[in-house]
């Protein structure tokens, strides 16, 4: 599929941020058969489709949290499933996830939860960490006075979501992976947090990878949608195509949103 | 019926695993000390109160129940060597252990499972922390080092209970119960003619059964699926399959410690 990738450096930064190439994934059914995806440096995907078609098993495997039954999952120039702990461990580090609930640590604080990879990683000291903490909070619009020590069960629905955004742009990573960011709120904080999403792109130049079930926000910020569907990619283009499909899944899934 | 063996087999393979990457992330890594701490307390410090609960009242009630067994031949004097003999080598540890399996053994599995299906755990791995590393390794420890303690506790308020007992109820002094109870211990022997092999039996079990207990509640709270209900099982099934190895362990290693020690 890609026969240049093999041979990049690890030093040089690749043109191609993601690449899955005829992955596969069985639990206790097919769950992706052959799936192929390039994602770009700088580029944002949008993935979508309805629930149980394993558009989070998708991102799983990029995390290399799930590993494929077959095909390879290659993520900034690394193998995800080949790498050494060692390896996957800094790749992760240049990753950051959005979970779907957020998946704040419930015991620690604010603050706690978005120096936590900082901490983790090492290679900050104590006050550089607060000043990153206190700019990220700030990026999410978010008052690191207001939210730094409150616990996760303290916040609300929104600001849950912002404070897992913030935990996971913490380490400024240069690949982000949000799994359903607007699922459960309501449509105007759902409009603040699409609005986010877009502010990083810009400012963070970050390559995005979005599952979602907003469709008409996904038509809006991404620059590709992947709509899944059986197991495979259904429709796989730009805003503009997608709406002019005339393939009769693709084209029912947009006229429903 | 092969199914059933089948998933057992699966989950033995998974704790011995489990066990494996325990052994290997110990001491624990940056903030190992701090972790280990807040687990000492939660295993150790606040299973107090129901081990000593327990303790006291066993070794009331073995008071009464022995001198029942002995009155018919007049030893009603001897309360205090079979309260010793049962409470430091069998009942001071298997209850505690199936205590503080009840306690934490249902605390640590309800809380792993509750961060299993919210995502914690894939959170943890993501920002870099290993789950075993981080969670794990100081329930374990905590839990190998207090349960010993914990027993030693119950087996003090056991006797302190039965000689309280004797001394009210079965007109044995307390002198006569103290007495009674030093008989038993040195007649159980000391392993290199200073420590007493009752406590060693006393001390082993323990720390096993806090291996036990605290490595299945792991396992049971890092496999739960399936939102809130899956936590529900992966805790009673923490606490069942818990105490039921601790009993079975019990047996084997009275064998074991039969010949040993
Ligand atoms: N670890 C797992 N074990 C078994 N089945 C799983 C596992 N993860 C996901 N699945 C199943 O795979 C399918 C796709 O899941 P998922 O990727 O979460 O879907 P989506 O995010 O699109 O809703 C679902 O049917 C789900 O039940
Ligand atoms: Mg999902």
């Amino acid at each position: 599929m890609n026969p240049d990738h093999d041979m990049t450096p690890r030093s040089e930064t690749p043109r191609t941020a993601v690449e899955l190439a005829q992955v596969s994934v069985t639990f206790s059914r097919s769950v992706l058969n052959d799936v192929s995806l390039r994602v770009a440096d700088g580029e944002t995907v949008a993935v979508v489709g309805e629930s149980g078609t394993g558009k989070s098993t998708l991102l799983r495997l990029i995390l290399g949290l799930q590993s494929p039954d077959s095909g390879r999952v290659v993520v900034m120039g690394t193998d995800v499933n080949r790498a050494s702990t060692t390896d996957r461990r800094s790749l992760r580090t240049r990753i950051g996830m959005v979970f779907q609930g957020a998946a704040l640590f419930d015991s620690l604080s604010t603050f706690e939860n978005v120096a936590f990879a900082l901490r983790e990683h090492g290679t900050l000291s104590e006050s550089d960490i607060r000043a990153r903490v206190r700019e990220t909070l700030t990026l999410l619009d978010l008052d690191p006075d207001e939210v730094s020590g409150t616990l996760p069960a303290q916040l609300s629905g929104g600001m849950r979501k912002r404070v897992g955004i913030a935990r996971a742009v913490a380490p400024r990573p240069r690949l982000l992976l949000y799994d359903e960011p607007t699922a459960g709120l309501d449509p105007l904080t759902s409009e603040t947090v699409t609005a986010l999403m877009q502010r990083l792109q810009q400012e963070l130049h970050v390559t995005s990878i979005v599952v979602s079930h907003d469709i008409r926000a996904m038509l809006r910020i991404a620059d590709r949608i992947a709509l899944l569907h059986d197991g495979a990619f259904a429709f796989l283009g730009d805003a503009d195509a997608m709406r002019n499909s005339s393939e009769p899944y693709t084209r029912a899934f947009v006229e429903a949103a | 019926m092969r199914r059933l063996v089948q998933s057992w087999a699966l989950a033995l393979q998974d704790v011995l695993l489990l066990t494996w990457q325990t052994m290997r992330a110990l001491p624990g890594g940056r903030g190992a000390g701090a972790r280990l701490l807040a687990q000492l307390d939660a295993v150790g410090v606040q299973s107090v109160p129901i081990v000593l609960l327990t303790g006291l009242f066993t070794g009331m009630v073995l008071a009464l129940q022995a001198s029942v067994q002995l009155a018919p031949f007049g030893a009603t004097l001897f309360v205090g060597r079979f309260v010793a003999a049962s409470m430091l080598r069998e009942l001071g540890p298997v209850l505690s252990g199936i205590m503080v399996a009840g306690r934490v053994g249902a605390g640590i599995a309800a809380e792993l499972g509750a961060m299993k299906v919210t995502e914690q755990l894939d959170a943890l791995e993501t920002l870099g922390a290993e789950p075993v590393r981080v969670l794990v390794v100081p329930r374990v420890l905590a839990a190998a080092m207090t349960v010993p303690l914990l027993a030693l506790i119950a087996d003090t308020a056991g006797m302190v209970g039965a000689a309280l007992v004797s001394s009210a109820y079965l007109g044995v002094p307390l002198r006569a119960f103290q007495a009674a109870a030093a008989d038993q211990i040195a007649l159980d022997g000391f392993i290199g003619g200073v420590i007493p092999a009752d406590l060693v039996q006393g001390l082993v079990k323990p720390l096993i059964f806090g291996l036990i207990l605290s490595i299945l509640a792991c396992h049971h709270g890092l496999r739960a699926r399936g939102g809130t209900a899956g936590v529900g099982i992966a805790t009673t099934n923490a606490v069942v399959s818990a105490s039921i190895t601790i009993l079975i362990a019990d047996y084997f290693l009275t064998q074991l410690l039969l010949i040993l020690v």
